[in-house]
This record gives C-alpha cells, structure tokens and sequence, in this order.
C-alpha cells in the first residue's frame, strides 16, 4: 500500500492573498538558510545577504523592529538579522508596502538548534516564510548537524568515526559490497551487534514527518531511525500557530513530502488559510540561494502562482542523470472562500 | 586507467559536464585520470544534496584525486587549494598530513574545509599524529576535533599531551571535550 501523501500541482490557479500580505502596507518575511555538513550552505548564506542589498534592503535591526511595532506586528523573540526596504512594492490602492525581512542561517551548523527556534518563530510570526536547504528525505528542515557514527572492534576500539549520512552511506556500502549484504542490512546487523554506535544530534532539526517515502535509498532509513528514536526532537506538529494567512516556500530537496503533515498536524495553520510551495524533485546547492530571492521577488511583483513556480523552477534546473525531470516546484494551496 | 579521449573530445565533455553534470559522467571524467577535471567533479560533489547520486560523485572525485595530485594542487592557487580542501578526506591515512598542511593554509576557506575533514575519520597511525599536532592549532574548534579523535582512538599514552592541553584551553566547549577525552581513556584503562 502506497505510503499517504499531498503532491501538490503544478498548475496552481490563483496567487496569493496580497490583500492580506500587504495589509497595513507591511510584509513580514522570513528567510532561512539550513546546513550542510560540507560547508556547502556558507556561500548561500553570503548570496542571500548579498541579493537582500541589491534590492534596496538595509541591514538595521532598530528600524525594522520600529516599523513591526509601527505595523502592530510582534516583535521578533529568537536571534536573526533584520532587514528593511520602504515602499519596496504596491498594494492593491497603488500604496507603498515595506517589506521587514528576518533572515536566519545556520552558518557552521554550532547553534543550529537556536537557529531553528529563530525560523520556528518565524513561521508563527511572519506572513511568508522561505527555506533553503535539505530536505533530509522528506523528515523537515534542518539546522545542524544529525549525528556522529562511530564504527567500533570487537574489542570496542572505535575504528571510524562519521558524522554525515553520506559519508555513513559510503562506508557501509564498501563493507556491505565485501560481505555481499546491502548498504541498509549492513547497518541494521552493525546496530544489531552494538558495533555501529550512534550519537544523535537533532536540536537543529524540525521534525514535519517520519513517512519515509524514500526506503530505497539509504540515507532516508538512517534520518528517519534517528528522528523516530529520539524523544526530544522538536516536532512541527507539537507548535503552536496562530490563526492567519501565511505562505511558506520550502527550498530543498523533494519537500513536498512535508505537505501531507503540515496540513493534516497543524489545523490551525491550515485553518489560516496556509498556502503550501515545495519541490517535487532533488535540488542542488547552487540554485538554493537564487529561489530563496526569487521567491521574494515573486512576492515583490505580485506574481500569481503559476508565475511564481516557472521563477523558481528557472534556478532549478533538472539534472538529465538522475531521471527526475520538469519543473522543480509545486503548489498546494489552502481553500478560497 | 589509461586516457581514453583525445583532448578535444575530454574538453568538450568536461564543459558539457560542468554545465550540467551527471554522475555517469563524472566517473568516466574521473577515469580519464585528467585533473583539469577536478574543479567540476568537486562542484558537483557539493553541489549534490540527496538521492541516488550523493556518492557517486565523492567517488568520482576520490578515484581522480590521489595525494601527490592533491599535495601539488594544495601548494597551488587560491582557488587549487580550495578545490583540492574539498576532496581531503581523513579516512585515507595519505591525506592526514595533507589535511595538516590544510589547516595551516593561509586562507580561511580551506582551514574550514579541512576543519570539517576531521569529523570523519578511519583510525591510522597518521591520523592519530595528525590528531596529536593538532591539539595546538590555533582554531578552538580545530583542537576539539583533535581532542574528541583522541578520545575516541582511546591511547593511554596521549593523556599528557591532553592534560597539558586542558591546563592551558580557554575555549570552554574545547575545555569540556578535552575532560570528556581524558575521562574516556582513563576508564578504558582502568577496565583493561
């Protein structure tokens, strides 16, 4: 029996609700950077940053928490940097609407679980909120590093150490090759025989599901074992959220697996009125930091979705080997009165 | 593995690469044993997120990129350096004194990407040397590292050169690696 799931449409009708998103002539946004174990975020964080002051945004913490207040919205609680941009774009009326931008990054992944509260928060507190980053197969965002792995003797001499799921993966795969297993029995017996021993680090990671929608590959068993066994990992579904209209865009690999949960775990967002964007295939790091702006601008311009998920499929391009082609993003949208 | 291209065929196929790699590609660019291949191999490599490819790319790049290529691109350029940091791995004990030399690396790039090498490891002998000069390298971060390794590699014959270290450690995330380091290997001891 196939595994439930949402995949949202590519052919979405309709945009936005810009007659709330600009209520007040104000947009709150947050933007979020997630981690990579090979440093492959820290020039998305740069990009980001870069691409926010090219659009006329300004780096200055007391004038943007000065036009929330202004705006009647709540102040931010957890650490990010702020911008601003007045007048950035129109309301309906021709009207000025300024834009407060919140960005988040997980940088080297040592403050990650803070990082995630920051973007957590976000996801409450601003009208559109977008991420960057992996999709850990379908599990949720993340900030952080997941685990260290060490490989230990029969003596219990620790003999490899490995703190990412790729480079878990390689081993296992060089070792299940030599004993004629496959990747994912040889980690099940190396668990079994208490020779692989795990250390979870999941602060960092937002748990929005533990469907795994991937069992061929590897990775997917070893994220989602992690997250299922671990008590204290933060679940999206255990927030609160306030009643109101948001769009939240998620930039990573295959995110529509998140759709399903978000819906179905968090009515209250649902019952705001919650517009859904995720991706229906593997992304590379490359096009990250130009969706997590051409989703702004998308906002910016006043896009309708069909028009907002050609900006961002035209920063991701398909990869021709990996058989999954067409139009990276989707579209789930929340019911229209 | 011997060439198999002429130049103008591996040149075209390297730029179609670079423009839109794929994993099959990459292997048979890493087969080539052509290290003008390298700078591509490694972007993709990290450019990679998830899915079936993930590791075939690192083997592509780890096929193409042995230690005398690496040491040589290490003393090369900026941007040699840092494309040859992203292919250091510390499971191979050849390149645990290339990731040394990375750490001492005047640009603040390739000290970080060596620094994320020594989360993953294959215990050696020069790892372990590797681990002990690295107990002094000015990166905080760098000797917490060297210390959790230590720890893990559990010879009680490095509990000097640990104690010493946490005498003089002001970093207190390095301080409490350090304890955990000596704590670990002075209960294996005593269980032995």
């Amino acid at each position: 029996m196939p595994l439930p799931r949402l995949n949202g449409t590519l052919s979405p009708v309709g945009a936005p609700r810009y007659d709330q998103l600009f209520s007040d002539q104000l947009v709150t946004v947050m933007l979020a950077v997630g981690f990579d174990e090979y440093g492959a975020n820290r020039p998305v964080d740069d990009e980001v940053e870069a691409g926010l002051r090219a659009r006329g945004f300004k780096a200055d913490r007391d004038a943007a928490l000065d036009r929330l207040a202004a705006g009647k919205r709540p102040a931010p609680q957890r650490r990010a940097d702020h911008f601003l941009a007045t007048g950035i774009t129109r309301d309906d009326a021709g009207k000025p609407v300024d834009i407060v931008v919140s960005l988040v990054r997980a940088g080297d992944g040592s403050a990650g679980g803070e990082a995630g509260s920051a973007y957590l928060e976000g996801m409450n507190r601003c009208e559109v909120t977008a991420y960057a980053g992996h999709g850990r197969y379908g599990t949720g965002p993340d900030f952080d590093y997941n685990f260290t792995a060490d490989l230990v003797d029969e003596s219990g001499l620790v003999i490899a150490s490995y703190s990412e799921y790729r480079d878990l993966e390689q081993a296992l795969h060089d070792r299940a090759r030599a004993n004629k297993r496959s990747t994912l029995a040889e980690y099940r017996l190396l668990i079994r025989q208490g020779r692989l021993v795990i250390r979870r680090v999941n602060s960092g990671n937002l748990v929005v599901n533990l469907r795994n929608y991937h069992a061929d590959e590897f990775g997917s068993h070893l994220m989602v074992d992690q997250l299922k066994t671990d008590p204290n990992a933060r679940r999206m579904s255990k927030q609160r959220f306030d009643r109101k209209y948001r769009l939240w865009l998620f930039n990573g690999c295959r995110t529509q697996d998140y759709f399903l949960n978000l819906r179905k775990l968090n009515p209250q967002a649902t019952a705001g009125g919650l517009d859904l964007v995720g991706t229906r295939r593997v992304v590379y790091w490359s096009g990250l930091g130009a969706s997590l702006l051409g989703g702004l601008d998308g906002i910016i311009h006043r896009d309708d979705y069909r028009l907002l998920l050609a900006r961002l499929s035209a920063f991701n391009p398909d990869d021709i080997g990996d058989g999954e082609t067409g139009p990276s993003h989707v579209a789930d949208l929340g019911r229209r009165t | 593995m011997p060439k198999q291209l002429d130049e103008a065929t591996f040149l075209a196929r390297l730029a179609a690469f670079t423009k839109r790699p794929t994993a099959a590609e990459a292997q048979q660019l890493a087969d080539e044993a052509d290290e003008r291949a390298l700078p591509a191999l490694v972007q993709a490599m990290t450019d990679t997120m998830e899915g079936q490819d993930v590791f075939r790319y690192r083997q592509a790049v780890r096929a193409l990129a042995s230690a005398s290529l690496l040491q040589r691109w290490l003393a090369g350029d900026l941007e040699a350096r840092r494309v040859a940091a992203h292919a250091l791995t510390a499971h191979d004990p050849e390149h645990a004194p290339l990731i040394g030399l990375a750490l001492r690396d005047a640009d603040d790039q390739v000290r970080a990407i060596a620094r994320r090498s020594l989360r993953a490891w294959t215990a050696s002998p020069a790892l372990h040397d590797l681990f002990v000069e690295t107990l002094g390298h000015d990166d905080p971060r760098v000797r917490l590292l060297a210390a959790e390794g230590l720890g893990k590699l559990g010879r009680p014959t490095d509990l000097p050169a640990l104690n010493t270290t946490l005498e003089a450690e002001s970093d207190s995330p390095t301080r409490d690696r350090l304890a955990w380091a000596i704590e670990r290997i002075e209960d294996d001891a005593l269980q032995t």
